[in-house]
């Protein structure tokens, strides 16, 4: 650097500084986002406006209050903001670009084409229908997999005549989608296999849920876990205080139609230490439960009735020293019209010990069909938890059990053990660091 | 003379091709392509037996099975040493640095194979039953041992805050800017932190020591950048080809001083 530039440079810093201050005071003005942002620091608890209480126009700040009041907040942030410095704007459909209006009107026709072939398909269903089994070629298993075949493709058909339409899709990410509609099915499966599927199938694999606790299992359904209001990944290690209370469960059903729904929590991993084996303990099971595709929200605290609720919640704790338990949740589905004696379930299974999915699963005629879990181990609270709910084993530890060598005992080596006998009884005070059995300090060999 | 050619069979080679210079009866090309070709060697050499001489043994290196099947281990036995995977890890077994399989359990080796895994692995397993087969069916339940013993936990013993000379047993020394230290009254009066405590510290610099945390993650790397480099030569090669021969300029890398002197070739 030259002389000259060496003098001018902070100079020109500080110049440059400035420039971008004043620059940041220029944009302060224009923006609402960061005035309003700071307004609300600086006040913290303001009125709410007629705005505050709209989801599509709400404020971070009251986002909670909303949530409460049983209403979502709809879009990001950064769009409700969007949307309050300009509520007149046109709505999406109107934009006045020829180009879009022209690629809408493509996609119209191609809907008006997809509603023309599904009321042609429905008519021929009706009339397939209207023929006699025995009248019908190839007989009535023939007609049967007409009919199966023509409604697949109806379904089919529905959800094309909307996949493309822009307005659709953006109520779906709005999370407005009218689940009882097969095109939001169809967008939110699709979301599921994405990620969360592939997730959970990774999760029964590597945790060995599949051998272990059930031969099989598929997941269909989105099965969500909350504790404490907190999304729980699966697998996750949760606190044992956290785990006291049940949590709740998010359900996403992706075929339509009312069901009954079976849940059961089972732990594979309890220790046996007189067998030097494990066994599965149920911690929870409640059945008849009714679920849809619209009710997603399936919090297990809540079921109480007689005929529902089984076997109440028992905390997940693992004594110290266990390795990780594995907390599976199963959600099994009852056959159609079908009911769980719930008697009979607390009958069987009234002792939790020794719990068997499989057997319960041809007992009561249930099949999986949604998958989450959890992991405990001990924690500093887990003693607390199992005073609490009377759980025996908190003041038991365990220890790796030693396995001895194969090989005999080796005789002792060296200068010092050689000199132990009463030959060297002068020399004694000198030898007693016997390598494996002392050192300076004592006598190191546990007896 | 005689003791040099014998241990060495060039140097033999040599001295046979000093002797056909001295015969002037043939074209010397050919008689040195004849010699070099034939490996002339005369009785004299032959009868030492230089060149048949095998080489020394090598150090034994070791390997193959330590256990044979159905015989008894314990964790951490070694079963089998080998180079490469000759046979794998199954139920029971890791396999350690140098391909060594280990045993995982108490119980017996089993060796076997498992098509549903991999059509043609062989592996080795260790099962808890001297009668169990391998490999166990696919949608059995996996045999577990727990592997513990149940003790009572000791209630801990409260020490006392204060030693008998009225000083703190440990203090706790707050420096802005720094994480708390513990220090602890020592034998001599002192103060000091535990050194266990001062080996902890560095994790608290957020320094990074090794660019790779383990050596399995340096090996996958050079691996990726193996596979990296191999897939851009591949690509290259490709677009020399579209481009085809004569598109081709190939710029041959230089050193400064090799550049100078092509400058200085130029100017004159």
């Amino acid at each position: 650097m030259s002389r000259c530039q060496s003098v001018a440079r902070p100079l020109a810093r500080q110049l440059q500084q400035r420039s971008v201050q004043q620059c940041l005071a220029i944009r302060s003005f224009n923006t609402t986002s960061s005035q309003l942002n700071a307004a609300a620091s600086a006040a913290p608890v303001a009125e709410p406006t007629p705005l505050d209480l709209d989801p599509n126009t709400v404020l971070p700040e009251f986002e909670d209050a909303l949530i409460k009041a049983g209403k979502m907040p709809v879009g990001s942030r950064r769009r409700r903001v969007a949307l309050r410095s300009n509520p007149n704007s046109l709505p999406f459909e109107q934009l006045p670009y020829q180009a879009f209006q022209e690629a809408r009107k493509i996609l119209a026709a191609d809907r008006e084409q997809k509603v023309a072939k599904i009321k042609e398909e429905v008519e021929k269903i009706a009339r397939v229908e209207a023929v006699e089994d025995s009248q019908f070629r190839g007989g009535p298993k023939m007609k049967a997999t007409r009919l199966a075949s023509l409604r697949k493709y109806v379904e089919e058909l529905k959800i094309k005549a909307d996949v493309n339409d822009p307005i659709v899709k953006k109520r779906f990410e709005d999370g407005l989608g009218d689940m009882n509609k097969p095109i939001y099915r169809y967008y939110a499966e699709k979301k599921w296999r994405s990620y969360d599927q592939r997730l959970i199938t990774q999760r029964i694999s590597q945790f060995h849920i599949v051998p272990d606790i059930i031969p099989k299992l598929v997941p269909t359904a989105d099965v969500q876990l909350y504790f404490r209001k907190a999304k729980v990944a699966p697998g996750e290690i949760v606190d044992s205080i956290v785990s006291e209370n049940p949590p709740r469960l998010r359900v996403q059903l992706f075929n339509p139609g009312e069901r009954l729904v079976t849940v059961v929590v089972v732990d594979p991993d309890v220790p046996d230490v007189e067998n030097d084996a494990f066994f599965k303990r149920c911690h929870y099971i409640a059945a008849n439960i009714p679920l849809s595709p619209t009710d997603t929200s399936l919090p297990l605290s809540k079921i109480k009735g007689d005929d529902q609720l089984a076997l109440p919640w028992l905390p997940a704790v693992a004594q110290k020293g266990s390795p990780y338990h594995r907390m599976a949740i199963f959600l099994l589905e009852q056959l159609p019209g079908e009911r769980v004696d719930v008697a009979k379930v607390k009958e069987l299974y009234a002792s939790r010990d020794k719990f068997s999915l499989k057997s319960f699963q041809s007992k009561f005629r249930v099949r999986p069909f949604g998958f989450n879990m959890f992991r405990s181990v001990w924690d500093e609270n887990t003693a607390a938890v199992m005073a609490r709910h009377g759980l025996p084993g908190a003041d038991i530890e365990l220890r790796t059990a030693r396995v001895h060598s194969l090989k005999g005992p080796v005789k002792l080596r060296g200068w010092e053990a050689k000199r132990q006998g009463p030959k060297y009884r002068q020399l004694w005070k000198y030898t007693k660091r016997i390598r494996g059995l002392s050192n300076a300090r004592g006598w190191t060999k546990r007896k | 003379m005689r003791s040099l050619i014998a241990q060495r069979p060039i140097m033999a080679a040599l001295s046979g091709l000093s002797r056909v210079c001295i015969n002037r009866t043939a074209p010397i090309g050919a008689q040195l392509a004849n010699s070099l070709v034939q490996g002339q060697r005369y009785a004299s050499v032959k009868s030492q037996g230089a060149y048949k001489k095998k080489s020394k043994r090598g150090i034994p290196k070791k390997l193959g099975a330590k256990r044979t099947g159905d015989q008894y281990v314990i964790p951490g036995n070694i079963i089998y040493k080998q180079r490469g995977t000759l046979w794998w890890p199954g139920e029971n077994c890791i396999m350690g640095r140098d391909f060594t399989i280990h045993a995982m359990a108490t119980g017996y080796v089993k060796y076997y194979r498992d098509p549903a895994r991999h059509p043609d692995r062989k592996y080795i397993g260790v099962t808890f039953e001297k009668d169990d087969v391998l490999p166990y069916p696919a949608h059995a339940e996996r045999k577990r041992k727990l592997g513990r013993t149940a003790h009572q936990i000791r209630p801990e013993v409260a020490q006392p805050e204060i030693s008998p000379s009225g000083i703190p047993f440990q203090i706790t020394r707050v420096e802005k800017g720094e994480p708390d230290r513990l220090l602890r009254l020592r034998k001599d009066y002192s103060y000091r932190e535990d050194n266990w405590r001062i080996g902890r510290l560095v994790q608290t610099t957020g320094l990074k020591i090794k660019r790779f945390r383990t050596r399995k993650q340096y090996f996958r790397h050079r691996r990726w950048r193996r596979e990296r480099e191999i897939e851009g030569q591949r690509k290259a090669a490709q677009r020399r080809e579209e481009l085809g021969d004569d598109a081709v300029k190939v710029v041959k890398q230089l050193s400064k001083k090799a550049l100078k002197k092509a400058k200085k070739a130029g100017r004159k």
